[in-house]
């Protein structure tokens, strides 16, 4: 029987409870065992195994072998990788329809084909639990039809990519966690993303009963989506609400982006119970969105070939003087733009990182009928999608990825 | 009187959220169904995914919300794109209040509600809620399901379904998408006036909360993730395809016939009696009994007796607090309280069969302790 080296103890990705791997429970695989007391009738029962096979695998009461392992406190699944491997959790935020969700399917994807970082492996733990980004990824980027307009559609505050257990007497509600195994020289890490609606992070919007942004509480590292199109100076700098949303830009700026980040930064002061006064935990990355529509108000631009440096491909993350440069000119750009965004990330974090990208490389167009944004799959180009994520890894885990870190 | 709430993606709700938010709402909504009701709004725009059987999901739930059951018509549906561009959806629910409940049943509710919003609409709070209509209506022959090409019968089926397991989830897999509001209202209108109400359903089911509940769900042959779903334990499956006919039963003939179909499953004789602790009117003007020989046992064990002693006339049996008010056919009432080794045995909860057990076995203890001292000796 091969060995199995498991860690000493693992936090739980759906309700981040922490405990040591004996007493991960298993999911029976006997049919008549179907009814679980926390997960309710439709769900296999979730038990602490007591018999074992001779190669250490699961039996349950019924004699049905099993492999599949399940959270001791939400019974939620959970892939084998997170008992072996170091968890890293990183909580992706923004204010709503800031790119979130595009920049996770761009971001997966490119991560996918090896062209990011040079080294890096970045598979699935379990395709069957991140159903979600592999759909937005099929919606955008590996679309049978590339001729059929599409787009990804705004992440609801409710249903399937939500889970939701019995804990006690009160019902709670769990983001799904899309997991990923990252390995790079001899390191290998479980990757943690969620897929948060932006209204989850809204001022007063965190509810005891659904706490679908306490991944704040274990995350090491924090990417801030920021839209820059929401902010009325860069839309008048842009030529007026109606070209920034010709271009496929919000055009509203009803929403304060630094109040959000003020608020998430509370949140993980209050989850970890620390001082006001307590630097933050992590880095605190800022992904500016939608570069392709205000990257020329940059000086110098911002292109796929920054600084002359061509990359292999526009996914590929650029080296570290490429990355230092475009922090010096997005920070130039804030600074002139969105200054008070600019103020409460230095306030925060004073070595906070800023990372711009495009997940969709060119402009949707808008549909006159109804006014929504639609891109042909075909047309889809990201620059630098993963980059934002490939920076925060980077600053969570030096050693994996010592090159991206400013010296 | 009834209350509505609005949930939509706009740029400022009115309580000054932005993105998915509550648009509209009756003043004095509850805050906690608000919540639910928030919760109850999503819609999955995915065709490949979803698995529901209309493209509008039409909805009667009832949300247990604190320590109140609501009753709940829900209408969620796509409506174009909102202010970042994006498909959005509209969800409009109407909280129904029990003297606002329509003889007709929940689908005609929503079939005859005109208020239901489509699209985005002004963002604020109403001082009143909607008007909920109102009519009475018979049962028909299932004019929807005929005209989707369905027999009629599939909707005694369904009916019958309701009737006879209305503690099961009931899934209707229908070969593709269609309207499915037209075929609930058939399916309801076989079903007797009083019992419409309590039938729940959803033509576009999600992941619902436990606090909610949904029997009758129609869902799509051939959706992804449609086996696992209907897999699950005690729900009950039925499969309509065009040009099949059920099997023959009565329910089937009745919706062929138009008239109300019946459950064809007896509800099971009730057989216990609760028994009666206190004296009834009747008990107090009868002869007192005379007392049993006086046990030896304790004093909380003589006064159960004692109450109990005068409770065991045939007279009393119809007056048993156990008796519902339905009608059912109970047993007659035990003929309990003879005495088995001189102790009466009609004490309340203690069943003839104990006693003589806990007797014996006490007998034969002593006979044994007796034996071993005889040994000892």
């Amino acid at each position: 029987m091969p060995l199995r080296t498991l860690v000493s103890s693992l936090t739980c990705p759906h309700c981040w409870a922490e405990f040591p791997p004996v007493q991960i429970r298993y999911v029976s695989e006997h049919e008549a065992l179907r009814g679980d007391p926390i997960l309710g009738e439709s769900e296999q029962l979730r038990f602490l195994p007591s018999r074992f096979d001779a190669r250490g695998r699961a039996i349950d009461p019924l004699g049905a072998l099993c492999s599949r392992m399940a959270c001791k406190q939400c019974h939620l699944e959970l892939p084998s990788a997170a008992l072996e491997l170091p968890q890293t959790i990183l909580s992706i935020v923004g204010a709503p329809a800031c790119g979130k969700s595009v920049m996770l399917a761009a971001a997966s994807f490119s991560l996918r084909s090896g062209l990011v970082v040079d080294g890096m492996d970045f598979i699935d733990a379990d395709p069957t639990l991140n159903d979600l980004t592999l759909e937005l990824e099929s919606s955008l980027f590996r679309s049978s039809t590339p001729d059929r307009p599409t787009m990804i559609a705004k992440t609801d505050l409710s249903g399937r990519l939500y889970r939701s257990f019995q804990l006690g007497d009160s019902q709670w509600i769990a983001p799904k966690p899309q997991l990923f195994v990252i390995g790079r020289r001899a390191h290998r890490q479980l990757l943690c993303l969620y897929d948060n609606a932006g209204e989850h992070f809204l001022p007063g919007r965190d509810a005891a009963h659904e706490p679908v942004t306490r991944h704040l509480a274990a995350s090491r590292a924090l990417v801030f989506v920021v839209d820059p199109t929401q902010d009325q100076r860069v839309i008048d700098r842009l030529g007026g609400r109606d070209a920034v949303r010709a271009q496929g830009g919000a055009g509203s700026t009803e929403q304060r982006q630094d109040l959000v980040l003020i608020e998430a930064a509370n949140r993980v002061r209050r989850l970890r119970a620390m001082s006001a006064f307590d630097p933050l935990p992590f880095r605190i990355v800022l992904a500016l969105a939608k570069a392709d529509i205000w990257g020329h108000l940059t000086a110098p631009e911002i292109r796929a070939d920054f600084g002359g440096a061509a990359a292999r491909t526009s996914v590929t993350v650029p080296d570290i003087r490429v990355l230092s440069a475009v922090h010096t000119a997005c920070e130039g750009f804030l600074a002139a733009s969105m200054p008070e965004l600019l103020a409460t990330a230095r306030a925060l974090d004073p070595k906070f990182r800023i990372v711009p990208f495009s997940g969709l490389g060119n402009p949707p167009s808008r549909s006159d009928s109804d006014r929504g944004l639609t891109i042909l799959p075909r047309d889809v180009r990201p620059v630098w999608p993963a980059a934002p994520i490939v920076v925060a890894l980077a600053e969570a885990n030096p050693a994996m990825f010592s090159e991206y870190i400013d010296a | 009187m009834s209350m509505e709430l609005i949930h939509t993606s706009v740029q400022r709700g009115i309580r000054g959220d932005n993105g998915f938010a509550t648009a509209c709402a009756t003043r004095g909504l509850p805050p906690q169904l608000e919540s639910v009701l928030a919760e109850l709004s999503s819609y999955d725009f995915d065709t490949s995914r979803s698995v529901g059987g209309d493209v509008v999901e039409w909805a009667h739930r009832i949300v247990k919300s604190g320590s109140k059951a609501h009753t709940i018509l829900s209408r969620v549906a796509p409506c174009g794109s909102d202010w970042s561009g994006r498909p959005n959806r509209v969800a409009h629910h109407l909280v129904v209040e029990a003297s606002e409940r329509a003889p007709a049943g929940p689908a005609w509710a929503l079939s005859a509600f005109a208020g239901f919003a489509t699209a985005v609409p002004v963002v604020e709070e109403r001082a009143s809620g909607p008007v909920i209509p109102s009519a009475s209506c018979g049962p028909r022959r299932p004019a929807a399901w005929e005209s989707a090409g369905f027999d009629g019968g599939w909707a005694g089926i369904v009916a019958c379904t309701l009737l006879d397991h209305p503690s099961s989830t009931c899934f209707v897999v229908l070969p593709d998408e269609m309207d499915c509001l037209g075929l609930v209202s058939d399916v309801l209108a076989l079903i007797p006036e009083e019992r419409r109400w309590f039938i729940t359903f959803s033509t576009r089911p999600q992941r619902m909360p436990a606090s909610v509940t949904c029997q009758l769900r129609f869902v799509r042959a051939g959706a992804s993730g449609i086996n696992r779903i209907l897999g699950e334990p005690g729900a009950r499956r039925i499969v309509v395809a065009r040009g099949q006919s059920p099997e023959p039963s009565a329910a089937v003939d009745a919706a062929r016939a138009g008239e109300t179909v019946q459950p064809s499953i007896q509800r099971p004789v009730r057989t216990y009696v609760a028994p009666v602790v206190r004296n009834t009117p009747q008990v107090q003007d009868a002869p007192p009994r005379p007392a049993a020989a006086p046990p030896k046992v304790g004093r909380s064990m003589q006064r159960a007796s004692a109450t109990a002693a005068g409770t065991a006339s045939p007279a009393v049996s119809m007056s048993y607090p156990g008796v519902d008010s339905s009608g059912a056919v109970h047993a007659a009432p035990r003929s309990s309280g003879a005495p088995i080794g001189g102790l009466r045995t009609d004490i309340p909860g203690v069943p003839a069969l104990a006693w003589g057990l806990f007797i014996y076995s006490a007998v034969a203890v002593l006979i044994a302790f007796v034996l071993g001292i005889l040994s000892l000796l």
